[in-house]
């Protein structure tokens, strides 16, 4: 009951910024309509390819935009400016609580806000543009991408709440989160489809952890994925959360003993 | 007017002092600035991988572009962008007083107190990129186009400078929002496509993007074209009336300031 208390708080105050969260969901949403846009011109002069259509197209920037509003996390900011630099950690410490798990609560409202507008979107434009969106209608698929959706998220937090970590040791490290976004941005699909890349890229783009967060969860949704490929994403996933909590402990073990609360 | 040349000119002292202070911080944000950059770049590299053209532009005319918007873009940034960042955070608690006390024209204090230096690196990248890709493009601009670039880019940023100033000035009633200012980022990122893009689609809600798009897409098309067309005066025109309606805009705003806590 008191973690209940705990969630209902941090969805009152996310509600009670509703207006900024709407900003945040309209800055991807603006770029993917405009990547729809450009496609929309580009497609009468591109090779043609079967996976690619602006149906296709059309329905993977939607989708892309609500990974983006509700599975991408920006914790690290947060974790390495107030908690690590300011000291605001210190509050944390002394909660029954890990660490990891209270920023993860916090974290969940934002996310589940922000992706709902997605949604609303995506069922407005669904009912006037209809042909346009061709979203599987199996629901063992179905089921598998939200299972792929809710790892991904774990995947994005965990790279995040690491990236925020490492305060510990770096008094600036805005250049290093801005490199590991676009690097992100690339390989998780972020411009385009992984499989429209070059096959050396693509297939780093399988082995790195980011297609796993965006990429994979769109194409499951979209029904590009036979039932035992979605169970090879779910495995890859589990992979990379293995390895990436394995560092987050870490991370936390050796950098909480050189907190040292204010002027970090 | 000797007065603002004289305060520009120690606001640059200042900033290079600034820089000078605090190195990591600048070795920081070059690297963040430059990674955006090339960004840029391989951004419209991936988008064209399988593309020959779109909305009339050839794939190296689309290249060109993205690297004119990391010059360009570089060159506003440097200039103004920093102080947008500020706005929210100074309105919001009540700092904004010290700047409108100071004897000064208000709007040019504001928004052209800090110089952003790491983005001058991304202007020479950007120059870099633009030599590299038309030597092995065998790209060839004629001295027309070069001007035009340059005069039309100067069109460009105050067109940028006066929409980014139009929509900070409403943090005065909603300073809260804290995020406009990313809006604007993302917004901005527009101005790599060509206008044609919104003008094609014809559709009104999208309309509030074309004077992003004109803004870089113009100065582009006189340099890869030579393209001396109607949009240079319509460029010209909206940024013109876009800087006047802002300042009007800006001086309204300001009698609706309460200061801090309001």
């Amino acid at each position: 009951m008191g973690l209940l208390n705990i969630i209902s708080l941090h969805f009152q105050q996310v509600f009670h910024h509703r207006l900024r969260s709407l900003v945040w969901f309209f800055i991807p949403l603006l770029n993917n309509l405009v990547l729809i846009l450009f496609w929309s011109g580009a497609l009468k002069n591109t090779i043609a390819d079967p996976n690619w259509t602006i149906y296709t197209a059309t329905t993977y920037y939607f989708l892309l935009t609500i990974a983006n509003a509700m599975l991408s996390s920006h914790i690290e900011e947060d974790v390495a400016n107030y908690d690590i630099q300011q000291g605001e950690l210190v509050r944390y410490l002394i909660r029954p609580f890990p660490y990891y798990w209270i920023k993860f609560i916090e974290e969940i409202p934002y996310r589940i806000l922000q992706g709902s507008y997605g949604i609303i979107l995506l069922i407005f434009f669904s009912l006037f543009f209809g042909t346009y969106i061709r979203i599987t209608a199996n629901p063992l698929i179905l089921f598998f991408s939200f299972i792929i959706a809710v790892f991904a998220f774990f995947i994005t937090f965990t790279i995040k709440m690491n990236l925020g970590l490492s305060a510990f040791w770096f008094k600036d490290s805005r250049g290093f989160f801005e490199l590991v976004t676009i690097t992100l941005i690339i390989f998780s699909g972020g411009v385009v489809p992984l499989y429209l890349l070059p096959q050396a890229v693509q297939i780093i783009s399988y082995i790195l952890p980011f297609s796993y967060t965006a990429f994979f969860p769109i194409i499951a949704v979209q029904g590009k994925l036979q039932i035992f490929q979605l169970f090879q994403v779910i495995a890859m996933q589990l992979v990379w959360l293995g390895i990436l909590i394995g560092l987050n402990r870490v991370l936390w073990k050796k950098g909480i003993k050189k907190f040292t609360a204010i002027g970090q | 007017m000797m007065k603002y040349v004289r305060l520009y000119r120690a606001l640059f002292r200042f900033n290079i002092q600034n820089l000078i202070v605090y190195r990591a911080h600048f070795i920081n944000s070059t690297i963040s600035t430059v990674g955006w950059g090339v960004f840029q770049y391989v951004w419209i590299e991936l988008l064209t991988i399988r593309t020959k053209s779109a909305f009339g532009w050839s794939k190296q005319e689309l290249v060109t572009l993205a690297i004119l918007y990391i010059i360009i873009i570089g060159i506003f940034h440097f200039f103004f962008s920093r102080n947008f960042d500020r706005f929210s955070r100074i309105i919001d608690k009540g700092e904004l007083d010290f700047l409108l006390i100071k004897p000064v024209d208000s709007q040019l204090i504001a928004t052209t107190h800090i110089h952003n230096y790491p983005n001058l690196i991304r202007v020479i990248l950007g120059v870099f990129f633009l030599m590299i890709y038309t030597r092995s493009n065998n790209l060839f601009f004629t001295i027309q186009g070069w001007i035009g670039l340059v005069v039309l880019a100067f069109f460009g940023i105050m067109l940028l400078y006066s929409l980014w100033l139009f929509y900070c000035t409403l943090l005065i009633w909603f300073p809260r929002l804290t995020n406009v200012v990313e809006f604007l980022y993302t917004i901005n990122g527009m101005a790599r496509y060509p206008a044609e893009m919104i003008r094609e689609l014809r559709n009104f809600v999208l309309f509030f993007l074309l004077p992003f798009s004109i803004s870089i897409a113009t100065p582009a098309k006189v340099l890869v074209r030579g393209a001396w067309d109607g949009d240079i005066l319509f460029l010209i025109g909206l940024s013109g009336m876009f800087f006047i309606l802002t300042r009007v805009f800006w001086k309204y705003a300001l009698q609706h300031y309460t200061s801090a806590s309001s």
